[in-house]
């Protein structure tokens, strides 16, 4: 199986987190899903047409998702900043699971990293969602402000990827935590080179859609 | 308006892409020509499957895990989205 860690994406065979981490980031990712839907049920179903953005994006970005780029030896892009950015952190939530556990069903990435995983994509979605919602008066310019979401979203991901692996750890190897932790950081800053496609790819998109529904992302027509 | 503030988020965004490029250019150099995968092997200690299988890709773009699974599945969601998009429209 291959053991990639493209993006802020955690893909690594399983049992390379002990069991007992591998259960507490479920745990952690399955309360953060039940506040989602909490959320979601709560607010009813007013925003219905947010519901078909986010089944596109969600078969959208699994279809980029599984794609390999020959960039730094190999990444791929995951679009979740564009998800926080369309549909929010409730529904985005949700979107991230299922493309999480989608793509594990074919084999990318492992089933128990899963609750891991989706911490990490969750976090970008957040991010990169308060980002684009909090710099509208500071940049209006919807392709700057969608692209700076998504550098900022993907560079707390990555973090959130450091956290969780030197805190769980990696089963049977030898590795200090100083090594892991210069070896990541190094991975973290490719990563991040491949991130100013994601950034212009979404700002492109963002923009696009801001010309023609300016109403899909919160905006008013100029 | 002024110039400054009309195109601060353009600039910002080109400050951040240079920095991050710059960044990411010199983490390669210090890494070494090796792969993401190779790359996150050194960082965690991790001894490398020798027979991993590279699949069949198109100019370096390959499919990650099992390509008939990928296109059922991606039928699958395309098939959501026509049913949500008819249902709830945008």
């Amino acid at each position: 199986m291959r053991s990639y860690q493209p993006m802020a994406h955690i893909h690594l065979e399983d049992g390379s987190f002990s069991l007992s981490w591998v259960i507490v980031w479920w745990i952690v990712a399955l309360l953060l899903i039940g506040v989602a839907l909490w959320s979601l049920r709560s607010r009813g179903t007013k925003n219905q047409k947010r519901i078909t953005i986010a089944a596109f994006v969600a078969a959208a970005a699994f279809a980029v998702f599984q794609i390999n780029i020959p960039l730094f030896g190999g990444v791929h892009l995951n679009l979740t900043p564009l998800i926080g950015i369309l549909v929010g952190p409730v529904l985005g939530t949700l979107v991230i699971l299922v493309i999480n556990i989608l793509s594990a069903a074919i084999g990318h990435g492992g089933w128990g990293l899963v609750g891991a995983n989706v911490l990490i994509n969750l976090i970008e979605v957040i991010v990169a969602y308060l980002i684009f919602r909090g710099t509208r008066s500071i940049i209006p310019d919807l392709f700057s402000r969608a692209g700076i979401a998504t550098f900022v979203g993907l560079f707390c991901g990555n973090l959130v990827m450091l956290g969780i692996i030197l805190v769980s750890g990696i089963q049977g190897v030898t590795q200090t935590t100083g090594q892991v932790l210069t070896g990541l950081s190094l991975i973290i800053a490719v990563n991040m080179g491949v991130a100013v496609i994601e950034a212009l790819l979404t700002g492109l998109i963002v923009r696009y859609i801001g010309k023609i529904r300016p109403d899909l992302l919160g905006e008013t027509k100029a | 308006m002024t110039a400054w503030q009309e195109h601060r988020g353009i600039i910002l965004f080109c400050i951040i892409a240079i920095i991050v490029i710059a960044g990411a250019l010199v983490a390669f150099k210090i890494t070494g020509p090796m792969g993401i995968e190779e790359r996150f092997h050194a960082a965690t200690g991790i001894i490398g499957d020798e027979e991993e299988e590279t699949g069949a890709g198109i100019a370096g773009f390959f499919l990650e895990g099992n390509t008939l699974s990928y296109i059922l599945i991606l039928i699958g969601l395309v098939v959501v989205c026509f049913f949500a998009y008819r249902q709830y429209r945008i």
